[in-house]
């Protein structure tokens, strides 16, 4: 019982510096918590808004490169949208239909005249999509279905379903009257469907707004335009636009090359229409040439774990020179750099495995809080198996060559001085 | 008759940035089986360095050393680590006794590194506490044991491997002269089975009660009385000097 109780003495020798040992479970707890934090975060945002967005591609014409110095100095804050976001109906119409069938989804607001049922005639803010857009930007519906083009139908916010019929399912079937045309309430869109964020939508449509056919804006006239704020500078630079965003879903990268053939002969085809080119849903940012926030956040993360393996070998150094005179009494009565170095990593591993395991439950702390205090995620934010699995590998990894090291430098000196300066 | 220790020009320098300091200067001596040996000399004469280099716990710069037979500047980690397990023994002046582990477990040490049943591992180990009267004090902690109960605990580390050599530095150093005597008794009786034992003191006492005595001096074996290197192998089958 003894003699095999002694096969534990790695184990046991955890409990010799137990604050040191806490600093390193800590310490690399923390960074693996932060990477596992912002690394699920950044795949969140990936995948998210919209779940299956993989294949959605933004089309943009890059019409004004000099946009920049144009509006240097005035106070707009989207400057570097201008000059992909102005998109001509026509041209929406145009690039909407490549000859490959992709679906694609146009879409724009605008202010239109409308009848509230019991308030009388106002404005209101309508959302101007293409049918596949709700179902490309998996927009949920809370009753009701898409509207079909060319039939008069809209949808409504749950909101305005609320306010004017009492709930959604009483709403669907409705009338409603809209530019002076009456039109059926086709489906109720859910308001938890975070439609703005999904969609990349700057703009706030407000919670009684419309959904209404792309279509529809073009043959109304509504699509409203846009007088570019900046002082005259340039004949080509100032004007008014139309601001209309056009997506479409190419599956595969065959598509996509596809895709970008037919724009370079369309391009051709439109001379001073622009420069066109097609971004990734996730990779717009709203800022021209720059990544994604959320690869910053995940950056940072992956530099706190750098930081905390760097701190580890440090930590793992100095518990190595607290031990020195151990490992060099265990050489003395035999024990080979081998034996010591397994020693070694016993208690390496079981102090990496208890901080990789603190990690993985911490970063799932901090998840379960960002999920909470940020409803309306498409996806939940949640660790993945994979990830956890892979960021326990990369804390076990980094912390038993961090510990090892340190013993392999301990186990390579003669015996000797380690018992010389210890004693 | 194989000397178990046979040493011949053995050097060694010991590097503190740009200053070198000499440690042993071309040593040259042979301790045959069975010998109990008496290392005596002023303090930094080399005699720790020799023990060191004798117990294969340190490198030496030049010279040949054969550890029972075997040439050790031939031998791989593995193999001297191998040597060092089963051949060798060592007492401490500072007894080196791991912390956290128990009497029991300390003695235990050595037989860890070596392919042993449990029950042959603590057979031995019962037995060799047993002989070092620390019977009672198996699961004692090193805090919990005096001085010379901590150099028994030590003295059956050393001896649980059962070696051929038992290498002691200043064994007595840190106890009194009454526990000293008893240490040293324990050492003639281990001595009388066959293992040979090579001894550093201080003290003339002690070592006068060694078979043989040896004087290093800066680095060498000398003839105490005549400063000059002393004869490099022992006085044919040893015994007891005059």
């Amino acid at each position: 019982m003894r003699a095999s109780f002694l096969r534990l003495a790695p184990v046991r020798a955890l409990g010799r510096s137990p604050g040191l040992n806490a600093l390193i479970v800590a310490t690399l707890a923390f960074g693996l918590a932060v990477w596992l934090t912002t690394h699920a975060l950044a795949a969140s945002f990936e995948r998210d808004p919209s779940r299956g967005t993989a294949g959605l591609w933004r089309v943009e014409l890059v019409r004004y490169p000099q946009i920049r110095e144009i509006l240097a100095g005035t106070d707009m804050q989207f400057v570097s949208e201008l000059p992909s976001l102005v998109l001509s109906p026509a041209e929406v119409e145009d690039l909407s239909r490549p000859p490959d069938p992709v679906r694609s989804a146009a879409v724009t607001t605008a202010e239109v005249p409308f009848e509230e049922p019991g308030g009388g005639p106002r404005t209101s803010w309508v959302r101007f999509a293409g049918r596949d857009a709700l179902a490309l930007f998996s927009v949920r519906l809370a009753a009701g279905r898409v509207f079909d083009d060319g039939k008069r139908e809209l949808l409504v916010s749950e909101q305005g379903a609320q306010r004017w019929f009492g709930g959604s399912a009483a709403a669907v079937g409705r009338k409603l009257r809209v530019c002076g045309e009456e039109w059926a309430i086709a489906g109720v869109v859910a308001a938890d469907a975070g439609v703005g964020r999904r969609m990349h939508l700057t703009d706030d449509a407000g919670e009684d707004a419309l959904w209404m056919p792309f279509g529809d804006a073009v043959r109304l006239g509504v699509l409203p335009f846009q007088r570019h704020p900046a002082p005259r500078t340039t004949k080509t630079a100032n004007g008014d636009f139309y601001f209309a965003s056009l997506w479409v879903e190419l599956p595969d990268a065959a598509a996509v090359e596809r895709f970008r053939g037919w724009l370079a002969r369309w391009s051709a085809a439109h001379p001073g229409a622009g420069a066109p080119r097609i971004r990734r849903y996730q990779e717009w940012s709203g800022v021209l040439g720059t990544p994604p926030a959320y690869r910053a956040v995940e950056l940072f993360g992956a530099a706190t774990l750098a930081a905390c393996c760097l701190t580890l070998v440090r930590l793992f150094h100095t518990r190595n020179r607290l031990h020195e005179r151990d490992i060099a009494l265990r050489r003395a009565v035999g024990a080979s750099r081998r034996s010591l170095l397994g020693e070694a990593l016993v208690e390496a591993g079981v102090i990496v495995g208890v901080a990789a395991l603190g990690g993985v439950v911490l970063a799932a702390g901090a998840l379960d809080l960002l999920d909470l205090t940020m409803p309306g995620q498409n996806d939940s934010i949640a660790l993945s198996g994979w990830s956890a699995v892979a960021g326990g590998a990369i804390g076990v990894a980094a912390g038993i060559v961090a510990a090892v090291l340190p013993a392999w430098r301990a186990c390579a000196q003669p015996p000797a001085r380690a018992l010389r300066g210890a004693a | 008759m194989t000397a178990m220790l046979a040493m011949e020009d053995i050097q060694k320098s010991y590097r503190n940035g740009g200053l070198s300091t000499e440690a042993l200067s071309g040593l040259s001596l042979r301790i045959a089986p069975g010998e109990f040996v008496a290392i005596m000399g002023p303090s930094g004469s080399g005699k720790t360095t020799f023990l060191n280099v004798a117990g294969l716990l340190d490198d030496f710069d030049r010279g040949t050393y054969c550890l029972d037979g075997h040439d050790v500047v031939a031998l791989t980690d593995w193999q001297r680590s191998a040597l060092r397990n089963q051949k060798l023994g060592f007492i401490f002046q500072s007894f080196n006794l791991i912390p956290d582990l128990d009497v029991s477990d300390k003695v235990g040490l050595p037989l860890r590194y070596r392919k042993l049943t449990a029950g042959e591992r603590r057979r031995r180990v019962d037995r060799v506490i047993d002989e070092v009267g620390l019977g009672a004090r198996m699961h004692a902690l090193p805090d919990e044991l005096s001085g010379g109960q901590q150099q028994r605990v030590a003295i059956a580390r050393a001896l649980v491997g059962e070696p051929r050599v038992l290498l002691a530095d200043e064994p007595t150093g840190n106890l009194d002269s009454q526990m000293a005597r008893r240490i040293l008794e324990l050492l003639e009786q281990v001595n009388r089975t066959g293992v040979t034992v090579v001894m550093v003191t201080h003290a003339p006492e002690l070592a006068a009660r060694a078979h043989r005595k040896l004087h290093i001096l800066d680095g060498r074996a000398i003839d105490p009385l005549e400063r000059r290197p002393a004869p490099v192998a022992p006085p044919g089958p040893w015994k007891k000097d005059a």
